[in-house]
């Protein structure tokens, strides 16, 4: 979809607001290291899962953090309550590449990191990791995005047994239970 | 090698049975579906490669399936341990799919690489159940018990007049001797402490209190040295131990108590001061050494130039070898009416541990285990081998003796090194695990649930001493190892070491070994040092040694079910059994149930989701499926202390202390 045919589609309305929200989130907090004591938001595994990559950019490009310190800012900012419809579909990468090409290539290390962190627990087992990544047939899946950069889980049983299964099993303490 | 773009979308793994039906080794002529992934249609044909040693090779066409590629097959009609690979054709030419990663998976390579293991065994092939469901105690028979009777005194004295050398330890706490004793400056195992057939049946009901179901006797039969693995008669008794009368009311009293009695039988040589050789006069008899042709055992030997020079076994004088394929050696041994394997089973015994199988031809074993089986259907066979026994090469051929017409079982030392190297902290859980699974699926299924699973052993150093040390004392002398002090906060770090190392013996299948002396924590470097006396120990270590017994013993699950290993983290290894449907594997009848054993050798505490349905720990599909029917919501700690836990979709959430192991029951 082209941003000037008068449509926005849910993925880049997402994307801007994830935008200028994380631009002024840093603005009011110019201590990056510390913006988990002063910008929080819970995220529902939409298309709003955009922002926690959103910050990821801002934080490695603008702020010149590197990977871990990144990562754990922006963990401490986001949780993530899945409910119990999930939000949205799948989003196909290239869509996410055409809006916006560097946070489709942090989508892509964060799965690729994902992948590399399930290959230590299941080495060579190729089916498992493809079923439980975030990228699976060029589309991402942005709520188990967003479940691997928060830095906490709120969701059902079957969510537990179900798509979140193998990241609940490497990860426990990061998830809890809601009926 | 060639990693390729197709790797992660052209899979196989053999412990899905989505690749492999049935999961696991297969009998010979059985049907076998093997397939590979092809998630994006990127292959254009595909072929089935099985090879064999000595040439054997077999291609099938394959086919694509639902998303996959697959064939099925007839396995060979003849037992091996065999090899498969595929070979693909691509657009842009062709690979290999190939193992990797141990065996498990599968890796895309531009040339043929290694073959995924098939193993093929004997239809028809069965083990002793009652074998399979026991516990195993080993007893040094010299170093376990006296009796007050004075059996063993005037056994030494019998041993000294007829001419040997023999030192009495009048007291039981001594140490053992390691220094040289004879006059060519060498160690010679000549000093006893006394144990009897009496004094352990007098510790019947001790042994009975740790779950026993079988006791393995290391050698019995007359015999110069203490290890007695020097045999002098076959057919009697060694008179420190005791009289034949002795034995046989060993085995009654074991009997009323429900457990076996299983011998040693050491019949790849024999003793140089033997009535068959009779090097030293020290017998009667005309034996091959003394009276070279004349002798009925002359043929038994090979002599290169009697009588001095002769084939004795690892270089040892003292042990001449026989030639298995002597008719009379055979007779006497195995075949005869009378024959060694006959006889010591009529007597009461249950079972053979063959000494260095691995050194007895495979047709002599196959008539081993004819013999006995003739004598006593249910008598148990098991083979001294160290290492993988299904894929042994040994004397320039690969050995057959596991694949159904020999051996019901051996001895699994590489169980016993995949733990230790576990909680030494060499490996992690995940190497642990699949090695676990590895030996789910490379050993024939009657063998797999009759393995005698040991920590320790007469040849190897203690568990206690290997887990409180992680020294190899291979690499230490004699002197060293007997002068080698286990410090007390290494001796902390065995113990508790040692308990984690039990539960997990316990859990898998198999048959749990314990070696006299570990349940009480005996310390004991390499031999003669882990022969010592046995010395009562702390009881909290008893005690949990009898707690596995009576779970071993009271959860069939435990005994017979079916198997899953999961590690979750490198720390913590885990391992299901389960039964469902009111019958074990082999459709004999068991009592449904699941239990889980978790084990964390970290000394931090973990939290752990484990994910019981996962569908390549060594489930089939159907032992699966009877395990997600049976609804388990709760698990109850029975041993470790942990508290009750529920099981939500097949998923279980546990908090295990630091260095710690628990055992839960799932309903």
């Amino acid at each position: 979809m082209r941003l000037n045919s008068g449509a926005v589609s849910p993925l880049s309305g997402a994307y801007f607001r994830a935008a200028a929200e994380v631009s002024r989130a840093l603005e009011d907090c110019p201590a990056w290291r510390e913006l988990p004591g002063a910008y929080s938001r819970e995220l529902d595994g939409g298309v709003d899962s955009i922002a926690a990559v959103e910050l990821l950019r801002a934080l490695l490009d603008e702020k010149r953090a590197g990977w871990e310190e990144a990562l754990a800012v922006v963990a401490g900012c986001f949780t993530l309550r899945i409910p119990p419809s999930r939000a949205g579909a799948p989003i196909p990468i290239e869509a996410l590449r055409a809006l916006q090409m560097r946070d489709a290539g942090l989508v892509c290390t964060v799965n690729d990191r994902l992948c590399s962190r399930m290959w230590d627990a299941w080495p060579g087992d190729w089916l498992r990791i493809g079923e439980s990544a975030v990228i699976r047939d060029e589309e991402a899946d942005f709520t188990l995005l967003a479940a691997v950069l928060s830095s906490h889980v709120y969701c059902t049983k079957e969510e537990l047994a179900g798509p979140l299964r193998a990241l609940y099993t490497l990860d426990p303490a990061r998830f809890t239970e809601i009926c | 090698m060639l990693v390729s773009e197709h790797t992660p979308h052209i899979t196989h793994d053999p412990a899905r049975e989505r690749f492999h039906r049935p999961l696991g080794a297969v009998t010979t002529l059985s049907c076998l579906r093997l397939a590979f992934s092809d998630d994006r249609a990127a292959v254009k044909s595909a072929e089935l490669v099985l090879n064999g040693d000595d040439g054997y090779e077999q291609r099938w066409d394959m086919s694509p399936e639902g998303g996959d590629w697959a064939v099925t097959i007839q396995a060979p009609a003849e037992p091996a341990a065999l090899w498969y690979s595929f070979r693909l054709t691509l657009a842009n030419g062709e690979l290999w799919l190939c193992a990797a990663y141990g065996g498990r998976f599968g890796q895309l390579m531009s040339t043929r690489g290694e073959g995924f293991r098939l193993t093929v065994y004997e239809r028809g092939f069965e083990t002793p159940e009652w074998f399979r469901r026991s516990v195993m105690y080993q007893i040094f028979p010299d170093r376990f018990s006296r009796d007050s009777s004075g059996t063993a005194r005037r056994g030494v004295e019998r041993h000294i007049a007829m001419g040997r050398q023999v030192k009495y330890h009048e007291g039981w706490d001594e140490d053992v001797d390691w220094q040289p004793n004879s006059t060519d400056g060498f160690y010679f195992p000549l000093d006893f402490f006394g144990g009897t057939f009496r004094g352990i049946e007098e510790k019947l009901d001790y042994i009975k209190s740790l779950g026993v179901g079988v006791i393995y006797l290391n050698p019995i039969v007359e015999a110069r040295s203490n290890h007695r693995y020097d045999a002098a008669d076959y057919l009697q008794p060694d008179p420190i131990l005791g009289t034949l009368e002795d034995f046989e009311r060993l085995c009654a009293s074991a009997g009323e108590r429900g457990i076996r009695i299983m011998l040693d039988g050491v019949f790849s040589h024999t003793g140089a001061d033997s009535i068959y050789f009779n090097r030293d006069n020290h017998y009667r008899s005309d034996g091959a050494y003394n009276a070279g042709r004349r002798s009925p055992y002359y043929s038994w030997y090979d002599f290169r130039k009697w009588p001095e020079d002769y084939r004795c076994w690892w270089n040892f004088p003292d042990l001449p070898e026989v030639n298995e394929h002597d008719p009379g050696w055979q007779r006497l041994v195995i075949s005869g009416g009378d024959s060694v394997v006959k006889t010591w089973l009529r007597r009461g015994a249950a079972g053979w541990r063959l000494d260095v199988a691995d050194e007895l031809p495979d047709d002599v074993l196959a008539m081993i285990r004819q013999s006995a089986k003739e004598e006593k259907p249910d008598a148990v066979i098991l083979g001294e081998v160290w290492e993988d026994a299904v894929t042994k090469f040994s004397y320039g051929s690969r050995r057959k003796y596991a694949l159904g017409s020999a051996l019901d079982t051996v001895m699994n030392y590489p169980f016993r090194s995949a733990v230790l190297d576990f909680l030494c902290f060499r490996s992690d859980a995940w190497a642990l695990k699949g090695f676990l699974i590895g030996q789910r699926l490379h050993y024939p299924q009657p063998m797999y649930y009759a393995l005698m699973n040991l920590l320790s052993s007469h040849d190897v150093e203690r568990a206690r001493t290997a887990l409180a040390t992680r020294i190899d004392a291979r690499g230490l002398s004699r002197e060293q190892q007997a002068r080698f002090i286990v410090s007390d906060s290494q001796d902390e770090r065995g113990a508790v070491m040692q308990r984690l190392a039990a539960a997990l013996q316990f859990s898998v299948p198999g048959v749990p070994c314990v070696y006299y002396g570990d349940e009480a924590g005996m310390n004991g470097m390499l031999d003669p040092f882990n022969r010592g006396p046995f010395a009562e120990g702390a009881r909290p270590l008893t005690d949990w040694y009898g707690e596995l017994g009576r779970l071993h013993g009271r959860i069939d699950a435990l005994k017979c079910g079916a198997v899953a290993v999961l590690a979750p983290q490198a720390d913590v290894l885990a391992v299901l059994r389960c039964v469902s449907g009111g019958r074990d594997c082999f459709g004999s009848s068991a009592e449904d149930g699941v239990t889980v054993t978790a084990v964390n050798r970290s000394c931090e505490p973990r939290e752990v989701v484990l994910d019981l349905w996962t569908d390549n720990a060594g489930l089939s599909g159907e032992e699966l499926l009877g395990l997600k029917s049976m609804g388990l919501r709760r698990a109850a700690c029975l041993l470790g202390g942990g508290k009750e836990r529920e099981v939500e979709n097949g998923l279980l959430k546990l908090s295990l202390a630091p260095e710690s192991a628990y055992i839960y029951k799932l309903s």
